[in-house]
């Protein structure tokens, strides 16, 4: 008892600037963490009830709100499980175009990652080179969907709403050759300076028998040494024909998670080109009616978002809305398990930087 | 190092532009306000339905003689400007412009009865 006398507990969020909608209640004894409790819920807006009362085109456009940093991957995750429920078969063109806007919806997710962890670490120069190259790939989304941020279930059920307009392609190409030049901004002031590799190495280790036992995916996961992704275990839309590797780290610290993720813009990069030369003429949407009755059956549909993987099980008994759906949000245990275990026993200052290293987006925790 | 970044930046022109004098150019898809023309309308109701938000509601229109059916009303405090009304209309009576001076004082400004056309309510 006397030993609490020691104990200060202090509140990280929700309002901290740094941490996003989200609580963490710690308990210090002097500079080192205790213990540490999630506390959850102050983004929630129950996506789960509103998707039974709205029809899957509505919630096509539902489905952006998941997580706001990567809208057109959740879109892609309903759209899958409406798909495998109704039996729709999505045309060839369509299925590239997903990818495609899938991929982008990665980079720029990296990109406000990179930048976020840098602001979490007091370096504002790393955040606004980033944030600034993302607004490239929203100026893309905004040619293509309508939208900046949200795209307004673009990737829907059966397809996609619009094909690419005159001139994307050349856009894109553009575009892409900008973000390799950020890349090479950012490995400068952020993946190879010095400051950045102390501030980072060895803070907030995962070893792979946690990400086993909490249930952590993504980069997160694949920093730790398990070598999991959908993309390449389970593919689905046109990922079996595309030629990628996964970055796969062993050392499972903020550095490494980091790294995973700068080396898979590489990645998404290199699955752009391969799809925007691939790609075929032809329909971009299945024949849909939006107000038909959805087929009675059950489908669970996973795909890998630029935060892990993310999956939605859907039910339908016959009526024009589901009957049940449940989201998996990959940060859901990244930000309770997870960060749980790895505040333990590390330093006040590491707080943010630990936080943010997960890759994590409370909106898609909260749901 | 850091002398040459600055140098280099002084002589670039900015990205930005100053806003409310200058404009970037509005893509051709982009969702704003909405305009509805009531000639075109079947009051089929189609849009009714299929809004997300149920930000749309058939109502008569002021002059019954002229317009004796029910015609949508568009609530733009609900609406969330996916464009499906837009997409499903069968005769392409509602059209979403690129007009995203939307900011009022005044809420009850922001329901759209079936006469009002939006490109002549147009704030820019």
């Amino acid at each position: 008892m006397e030993k609490e006398l020691f104990f200060y507990e202090l509140p990280f969020g929700p309002a901290h600037c740094g941490s996003g909608n989200f609580h963490v209640k710690i308990v210090m004894n002097g500079e080192k963490i205790v213990e540490a409790k999630s506390d959850p819920g102050y983004l929630h807006r129950g996506f789960e009830k509103l998707m039974e009362y709205r029809t899957p085109l509505q919630n096509a456009v539902l489905s952006d709100r998941i997580c706001v940093l990567e809208p057109l991957s959740w879109n892609l995750v309903h759209a899958e499980a409406v798909d495998k429920i109704m039996g729709y078969d999505v045309p060839e063109r369509a299925k590239y175009i997903r990818v495609i806007m899938a991929e982008l919806t990665r980079i720029q997710s990296h990109l406000i990652w990179f930048g976020a962890t840098s602001l979490a670490m007091g370096f504002d120069t790393g955040f606004k080179v980033a944030i600034g190259y993302r607004d490239y790939i929203l100026d893309l989304f905004e040619m293509v969907t309508g939208g900046r941020v949200y795209p307004a279930g673009y990737i829907r059920p059966g397809g996609v709403r619009w094909d690419f307009p005159n001139g994307f392609e050349n856009k894109c190409y553009e575009v892409l050759e900008k973000i390799e030049r950020c890349m090479v901004d950012i490995d400068k002031i952020l993946f190879k300076s010095h400051t950045f590799k102390l501030r980072t190495k060895d803070i907030g280790r995962l070893d792979k028998e946690d990400v086993l036992k909490l249930g952590a995916t993504g980069p997160v996961a694949r920093a730790s040494g398990v070598e999991m992704d959908v993309r390449k275990d389970e593919p689905y839309e046109i990922y079996d024909r595309l030629e990628f590797d996964v970055p796969v780290k062993d050392e499972g610290d903020a550095y490494a998670r980091l790294m995973v993720g700068r080396e898979e813009i590489d990645q998404s990069i290199n699955i752009i080109k391969q799809a925007l030369k691939e790609m075929p003429e032809g329909e971009i949407s299945a024949k849909i009616t939006p107000f038909g009755k959805m087929k009675e059956g059950e489908a669970y549909a996973k795909t890998e978002a630029a935060r892990g993987e993310a999956g939605i099980y859907m039910v339908s008994n016959g009526q024009a809305t589901p009957y049940r759906v449940k989201i998996r949000g990959p940060s859901f245990l990244h930000l309770i398990p997870v960060l749980e275990h790895l505040l333990i026993g590390s330093q006040i200052a590491d707080v943010p930087l630990i936080y943010w290293s997960l890759n994590h987006c409370p909106a898609d925790m909260d749901r | 190092m850091a002398l040459g970044t600055i140098l280099k930046y002084v002589f670039k022109k900015p990205i930005t532009v100053r806003f409310p004098h200058e404009m970037l150019e509005t893509p051709e898809r982009y969702r704003g306000e909405h305009s509805f023309d009531i000639d075109k309308c079947i009051s089929c109701g189609v849009c009714e339905r299929v809004c997300p938000n149920k930000a749309i509601k058939l109502i008569p229109a002021k002059d019954k003689e002229k317009y004796p059916k029910k015609y949508p009303e568009i609530d733009l405090g609900k609406c969330c400007f996916c464009g499906l009304c837009e997409e499903f209309c069968p005769k392409k009576a509602i059209k979403l412009t690129k007009n995203y001076f939307l900011s009022t004082f005044d809420s009850s400004s922001l329901i759209y009865p079936p006469d009002k056309k939006g490109e002549q309510n147009a704030r820019s």
